[in-house]
């Protein structure tokens, strides 16, 4: 089983987009692990294979022609030479059937309406001519028609725009000021209006737990709702860790790779639960996840896995103090399982608990 | 990519500027640049080189029309690439069927002193071979292979082109690279 993120390396340095750091540990990995070579091995054949792909065809020469006239028309300053036919304009031109249609359809357009006079214009028919301004006529007749009645009558009713004016004056009154109304707290009325009050009424287990005695005596502790209300101690938790910095800067390559774990699976759309915290203070709620990476040491991590997908259920302690090379690759047999034998609409944390990969810690009830 | 060189001579701004006040020499200049990568673009995306000329036409087209509405915040290659791109693509979504393409046979050079009639016919053969395993891949993953592979561009460019991050064109790119190697490999092109 190879590491997807042994496998993104190897393409970063196919592309020779890899950094000296990972490109020596590429190398070390490829030294140990027989299966990393044959997929190097395959992505050279590929790459070989392109490389060696017959080259495209030259463009036809007509191609270049075309092309070239297209820039000659689009030159206000074209010289007239004799017998110069004036190429196509590519401006406010209607467009009909197929492209290659319009195309043509313009080139061909355009040339004859700037053709000049003695060619194809002298060869029209005087019936022809005829019935061309017949058409123009007719057309003009009919705007001239339509301009005349659509002025006539809109506004020669003028007596029904007098009796929708009229009866306006009965309504009016003064206007109602804010300093008219007095009203009272308003912090209820607003909550009711959010977004986060919809997502609690809509909630049973939400809905359950507020109306628990237990989360009541819990809130009742006025240090219990400073703690949950005041943000910059959150921040400032986050700040003086340095593990958890460190860790956000590294979980782009990590998520990238997971990506292609994932996607490598067919879960590219399957939401999980992961967080990641630098230090065990847990700062991110990193016990709640259904996957969840604490940092240990420089580079190494513990993970936890079971948590419930919405952050009901603890997690657990699956392996310690692994590598961080070894993340994914301890993730892979999961994922693979996970692929395979979940229910239909089964989260992955439920998935870990039902098949008794993890155990989830006893509940309150229970150590009770 | 092999414009690049030509396109540092002349800054973006200076080119867009001159090519919407309708410079004859701009414009040609622009083909004279951009026709062979657009035809290289076009052909790998549809497999059919009457039709990537045609494509090639409709770019260069769409590029004259609306140069005028041309955002400055995009770099001109990366546009025009990107036009190139999605009218392949709207071409490829107008076939009413899947098409299996094989090269036309005045597509390829006739055998001469250099290249044979039978290392012509091999080439031939070659080339279906790839390009009817590039057919077969959806769009997004047959656009980064042939940005990558056939027009050679970085992963920051490909990512302009698509506008799309540069961790989704690494992703997709390799989603895509093994999806091809294993058509190729079916096919006999490349090894287990």
């Amino acid at each position: 089983m190879i590491d997807p993120l042994e496998m993104a390396w190897l393409h970063a340095d196919l592309d020779d987009d890899l950094d000296p750091t990972a490109r020596a540990r590429l190398q070390a990995a490829l030294e140990h692990s027989p299966e990393l070579r044959a997929a190097r091995t395959a992505l050279l054949e590929l790459d070989a294979a392109l490389r060696n792909a017959p080259p495209t065809p030259t463009p036809p020469p007509s191609l270049h022609a075309r092309l070239m006239e297209m820039a000659a028309a689009a030159s206000p300053d074209r010289v007239q030479e004799p017998g110069f036919t004036q190429p196509p304009t590519f401006g406010g031109v209607r467009r009909i059937g197929s492209r290659t249609a319009r195309i043509g359809w313009r080139m061909s357009r355009t040339h004859h309406r700037h053709e000049p006079r003695g060619s194809t214009m002298a060869n029209m028919t005087t019936n022809k001519k005829a019935l061309v301004t017949a058409v123009a006529v007719a057309i003009v007749a009919v705007a001239v028609g339509v301009a005349y009645m659509g002025d006539m009558f809109p506004h020669g009713a003028s007596e029904m725009a007098a009796a929708t004016i009229a009866p306006a004056h009965r309504y009016e009154a003064s206007q109602v000021k804010s300093g008219d109304l007095q009203l009272g707290n308003q912090d209820a009325a607003k909550f009711v209006q959010t977004d986060a009050y919809q997502k609690i009424i809509n909630d049973p287990a939400m809905m359950t737990l507020l109306r628990s005695d237990a989360f009541r005596t819990a809130l009742a502790n006025s240090e219990m709702r400073t703690a949950l209300s005041n943000s910059d101690a959150l921040r400032s938790a986050l700040q003086s860790s340095d593990a958890f910095r460190a860790s956000l800067q590294n979980s782009d390559a990590f998520l990238s790779a997971l990506q292609i774990e994932l996607d490598k699976h067919g879960l590219h759309d399957e939401p999980i639960d992961l967080r990641i915290s630098g230090c065990p203070n847990g700062c991110s709620r990193p016990y709640l996840a259904e996957i969840a990476l604490i940092g240990k040491a420089p580079g190494r991590y513990n993970r936890l896995l079971g948590g419930d997908h919405r952050g009901q259920r603890m997690n657990a302690l699956y392996r310690e103090n692994i590598p961080e090379v070894e993340i994914l690759a301890v993730l892979h047999a999961l994922l693979a399982r996970f692929a395979t034998a979940r229910e239909a609409g089964e989260h992955f944390g439920d998935f870990l608990a039902r098949t008794g990969v993890m155990t989830s810690p006893p509940s309150r009830e229970e150590v009770a | 990519m092999a414009h690049m060189g030509r396109m540092s001579d002349e800054p973006d701004a200076t080119w867009v500027a001159r090519l919407r006040v309708r410079d004859a020499g701009a414009f040609s200049e622009l083909i004279e640049c951009y026709e062979r990568p657009m035809f290289n673009v076009a052909f790998r995306m549809l497999g059919s080189a009457a039709e990537a000329a045609d494509a090639t036409q409709e770019v260069f087209l769409k590029v004259f029309e609306n140069i005028a509405g041309y955002d400055p915040k995009y770099r001109l290659f990366s546009w025009i690439y990107r036009i190139a791109v999605n009218e392949s693509i709207d071409r490829l979504k107008h076939r009413r069927h899947a098409e299996t393409v094989a090269m036309d046979v005045e597509d390829f050079p006739l055998a001469s002193a250099e290249r044979g009639p039978e290392q012509v016919a091999g080439d031939a053969q070659l080339h279906d071979l790839i390009q009817n395993a590039l057919m077969e891949l959806p769009y997004d993953h047959r656009v980064v292979i042939v940005l990558r592979h056939f027009a050679e561009c970085s992963y920051a460019q490909m990512a302009e082109i698509l506008h799309i991050p540069e961790k989704t064109v690494k992703s997709r790119l390799y989603s895509a690279r093994q999806a091809l190697h294993g058509k190729l490999f079916a096919r006999g092109v490349a090894a287990a």
